[in-house]
């Protein structure tokens, strides 16, 4: 016991470290990104609100850049609006999603793992794993959320995987990060067979419940195959300026639960 | 007392122009700038190592939550503050260091402080951006972003350094 004690003592600076060093571990290795990010929720309020602050100063100066963007985003609801009352359709079903904004208050695109940082929370009726857009298109999906913040894991990061498709022949594949540039996305999963152009355009494909169908993603920048591969290695160019975000908008879809509960019957 | 109070000024100062400029900056991809480590670099060389240690993972973790990066800062502070006693010992004066003066440019000289910098920069970017990146599917370009980030913040750092001596 004496031994054992001594011996504490003696190395305690190592045990430390290495007591310290498994701890960091364990945060960075938890099972999903989920899990990891809900651990400093409380703490998130806190860092959240000092962002916050900061942001407000920062947003003074970038209004020109907001103001720009919004006004597009107007011109182009109105002209859907218009093609809507030029085709006279009677109602336009419930599709059921209603869409949130939000202001952007921290985001990093610098890292592997990317996550932004937005000012809307529980008290706005945000929860975990709604699906999260910009003016442009689609940004990432909410992993984690406190009263009055939420923390978005975008498509560039690597660890989000999200379900596309082609737009012009419905193809489906899966929608990947490769951690180099924040304006590429890698898109696998599309059969060889099929015939590409640059340009073409992606979009979501619904699948997941989480996000509507037909977003808009990006557009094929370059693609090619290996001999070998059954497969095409897509790279996409993205729609969403991962620099310049300031709002977005969080999709809550009042028909998720329905959705689910069918899912697991039929399983 | 009043030597305290200038340290825990320090360990706001570095963390919060990391957390709200250098963490902000996107550099093309190539490197990142992590200047918050200048705390660790200049605290007392006759401060507990024990204390040192356990410093540098609440520096690192208070990084990693405003980065919703969990961990990774905690783990890499960690690690360059656990070789920081031996990279003292291995760079020491000729007289050693005296306790009452502070670590830094003007006691020891730009070059000691150029030597000790880079060792614990160098130990502590190569730990964080191999468990940011993990993965050795690219790993030019891992081994160049930890080139580039290593200098990138050295010259912050010795900046930083600058200004804050003024003070």
């Amino acid at each position: 016991m004496r031994n054992l004690i001594n011996f504490i003592f003696k190395y305690s600076y190592t045990i430390l470290f290495i007591i310290l060093l498994i701890i960091s571990f364990i945060f960075v290795f938890s099972n999903s990104p989920f899990q990891r990010v809900s651990y400093f929720n409380s703490a998130n309020q806190v860092s959240g609100k000092i962002l916050n602050k900061w942001q407000n100063v920062k947003e003074y100066f970038n209004l020109r850049n907001i103001n720009d963007s919004l006004l597009l985003e107007n011109q182009n609801l109105r002209n859907n609006l218009e093609k809507y009352r030029n085709e006279k359709l009677p109602s336009i079903n419930k599709s059921g999603f209603e869409y949130i904004a939000a202001k952007v208050i921290n985001i990093s695109v610098n890292k592997s793992n990317n996550f932004i940082c937005v000012d809307k929370g529980t008290n706005h009726g945000i929860k975990q794993e709604m699906a999260v857009i910009s003016s442009n298109g689609v940004v990432g999906l909410v992993v984690s959320v406190s009263e009055n913040f939420s923390t978005i894991m975008p498509i560039i990061n690597k660890e989000s995987a999200l379900s596309v498709k082609l737009e012009k022949n419905n193809y489906f594949g899966s929608l990947t990060w490769n951690a180099n540039s924040p304006t590429e996305a890698i898109l696998s999963e599309i059969p060889a067979y099929v015939s590409l152009n640059k340009g073409d355009k992606i979009v979501t494909t619904g699948f997941s419940l989480i996000f509507p169908e037909g977003l808009p993603v990006g557009v094929i920048k370059n693609f090619k195959t290996n001999e070998s591969d059954k497969f095409y290695t897509i790279t996409i160019s993205l729609f969403t300026d991962f620099h310049n975000l300031n709002h977005v908008y969080i999709i809550k879809n009042d028909f998720v639960n329905e959705l689910k509960t069918l899912k697991t019957k039929t399983e | 007392m009043k030597r305290i109070l200038k340290y825990i000024l320090l360990f706001i100062i570095s963390f919060l122009f990391q957390v709200l400029i250098f963490d902000k900056a996107y550099f093309y991809g190539y490197f990142n700038v992590y200047v918050y480590i200048l705390f660790i670099l200049l605290l007392p060389v006759d401060l507990n190592k024990n204390i040192v240690l356990l410093l540098g993972f609440l520096l690192g973790i208070t990084v990693d939550v405003f980065n919703s990066t969990l961990g990774i800062h905690a783990a890499a502070t960690v690690f360059m503050t656990y070789f920081r006693p031996s990279i003292l010992r291995g760079f020491s004066p000729h007289d050693g260091y005296e306790l009452n003066k502070n670590l830094g440019i003007i006691n020891y000289g730009f070059k000691w402080f150029f030597k000790y910098a880079i060792s614990l920069i160098l130990l502590h970017h190569t730990f964080l951006i191999i468990l940011d990146t993990w993965s050795f599917y690219n790993f030019g370009h891992t081994f160049i972003k930890i080139v580039f980030s290593v200098f990138a913040s050295l010259l912050f750092i010795i900046m930083g350094h600058l200004l804050i001596m003024k003070k």
